[in-house]
């Protein structure tokens, strides 16, 4: 895990563009600083650092996959089945969604969401 | 008015039923019938972009597998089967969370590099991360009829998995899920959601040649490519480029079956009796679509898209959901084309495919060996029809 934040910079530089975006999420603790536009993205954590306020999540295309790493902001609204959690109650494997601003050549979280799994099926 | 005149018009389509009746179906490489006339414009532009041989000066690498599409979805005609096995990698750790190692270059580990990323690091293929817990090895299958698969509502997979065999038939069935929820279907442990997102990645991943979708080169065993050993710019291929390969591959006619002997006829019927079909679902239907050529479709693909543990012996990697030995059930369209079979390709018949079954498919293996030799006959040239 040290070793994967040691390179945060060049995994950040390689976050895939075309990530899955769904659009914009509901409310944010985090004040809009002008000109620096929201993006989001829906993934699955693969690396929560609550102490260096990091995480990182996969996504990618096809089989292309990515590892985005970003920074977690302090007053990041975080919340796991809908209710107010904080960074060290997410977990590896879980799907959530991140509102994320760029911000120093990287990406910053404002708001965390875990989502549903989805249904295996009911049966045949 | 003359009886004849009052005859034309009713002879008339009676001779257009007839003449449909009769139409021939596609060939193998042709796209589906109906399509439109921009619809068949952008197969056939589709189909140079398929074919397109790519070099470093083009955007080939600086890792790949391949520097065509065609080069290994290639026998008998763009988009069969090809004999290029590939090298994916995973890490299957404790408490059933998989990494696909995309910190390391994975999952897919390209075997070949440019000329100049040799020159850079001495390097002839991308190395298996040392955290890997397995590597598995990956065949070129045929993609006829895929874009017929992918218009296959996702309620219509769901409906078939029985992730608990509720109905106590010993197979199970799950769908593997993308890394934000969505149902896949694609690869052979259906972690991809949709053909558009699985082309867009070949591009990279097999031919390292980046894309709007995909504007990032993979990482060289999750090292940077080197300065100045990929100096094409991003994107190494435009959208209408990408949009008219992908209308290629999504117009491609499944292969139609060939015709039934009376053995063959009665295989069909083994095949049902010792449960086949039980995964390799003859049929299935494809949704609402925005091209009329995919909509409300039958294709009969011998899948249900789910994923299905195969045993131990026959289990590798694991990916998203999917663990080391559940497997995406095969399609069998298209079948009589391959030499090599089941995933890797490492059984050299059908007989030795499915005799190499395990797992939820045991018992249809069971059934299949006590088979007459005459029944096991059957079902081998049925499914040789296929």
């Amino acid at each position: 895990m040290k070793d994967c934040f040691a390179r945060l910079p060049s995994i950040t530089t390689l976050a895939v563009l075309g990530l899955v975006f769904t659009g914009a999420a509901k409310g944010t603790c985090a004040p809009q600083a002008p000109g620096t536009a929201a993006d989001s993205l829906t993934a699955t954590i693969r690396y929560v650092d609550a102490d260096a306020h990091t995480l990182a999540v996969l996504t990618g295309v096809g089989h292309a996959l990515r590892l985005v790493a970003m920074e977690v902001e302090p007053r990041c609204d975080i919340k796991v089945d809908g209710v107010s959690a904080a960074l060290r109650d997410l977990k590896p494997g879980q799907i959530v969604h991140i509102r994320y601003r760029k911000a120093d050549g990287g990406k910053a979280a404002q708001l965390i969401e875990t989502l549903p799994k989805g249904a295996e099926g009911g049966g045949r | 008015m003359k009886p004849g005149r009052a005859l034309a018009p009713s002879a008339l389509a009676a001779a257009l039923v007839v003449l449909a009746a009769c139409a021939k179906p596609p060939e193998l490489g042709d796209p589906l019938s109906g399509l439109t006339r921009e619809e068949r414009a952008r197969f056939d532009q589709g189909r140079q972009v398929f074919g397109r041989v790519f070099t470093p000066e083009t955007g080939l690498g600086p890792l790949f597998n391949s520097n065509s599409c065609a080069e290994c979805h290639e026998d008998p005609v763009p988009g069969g089967p090809g004999d290029e096995v590939e090298v994916h990698a995973a890490a299957f750790l404790p408490g059933g969370v998989c990494d696909p190692l995309v910190q390391k270059g994975g999952p897919v580990i390209q075997q070949e590099v440019t000329p100049a990323l040799k020159a850079a690091l001495g390097i002839d293929r991308e190395p298996v991360p040392p955290e890997a817990t397995a590597a598995a090895r990956r065949s070129s299958p045929d993609i006829f009829g895929f874009g017929l698969l992918d218009a296959v509502p996702d309620a219509t997979i769901l409906a078939r998995a029985d992730p608990d065999d509720r109905d106590k038939d010993g197979i199970s069935g799950r769908p593997n899920r993308f890394f934000d929820g969505r149902v896949g279907r694609f690869g052979r442990k259906a972690i991809v959601p949709t053909l558009r997102e699985f082309n867009d990645g070949a591009f990279v991943i097999e031919q390292g040649v980046t894309n709007p979708a995909v504007p990032t080169e993979e990482t060289i065993g999750g090292s940077p490519i080197p300065d100045g050993v990929d100096p094409v710019p991003e994107p190494e291929i435009d959208q209408d480029a990408i949009d008219a390969n992908d209308a290629f591959v999504r117009f491609l006619a499944p292969p139609a079956p060939l015709p039934l002997s009376k053995s063959a006829k009665r295989g069909r019927k083994v095949f049902s009796t010792i449960r086949c079909d039980g995964c390799h679902v003859p049929k299935l239907r494809t949704g609402d679509h925005p091209v009329k050529a995919l909509r409300n479709k039958e294709v009969a693909a011998y899948t249900d898209l789910l994923l299905h543990d195969l045993g131990p012996d026959l289990a590798d990697i694991c990916l998203g959901l999917a663990t080391p030995s559940e497997f995406r059930t095969e399609p069998l369209m298209g079948l009589r084309l391959s030499e090599g079979f089941l995933h890797d390709g490492r059984a050299e018949s059908v007989e030795e495919a499915i005799r190499l079954h395990g797992g939820e498919a045991a018992a249809s293996r069971d059934r299949f060996n006590a088979l007459s030799e005459a029944d096991r006959n059957a079902l081998l040239e049925f499914l040789r029809s296929l």
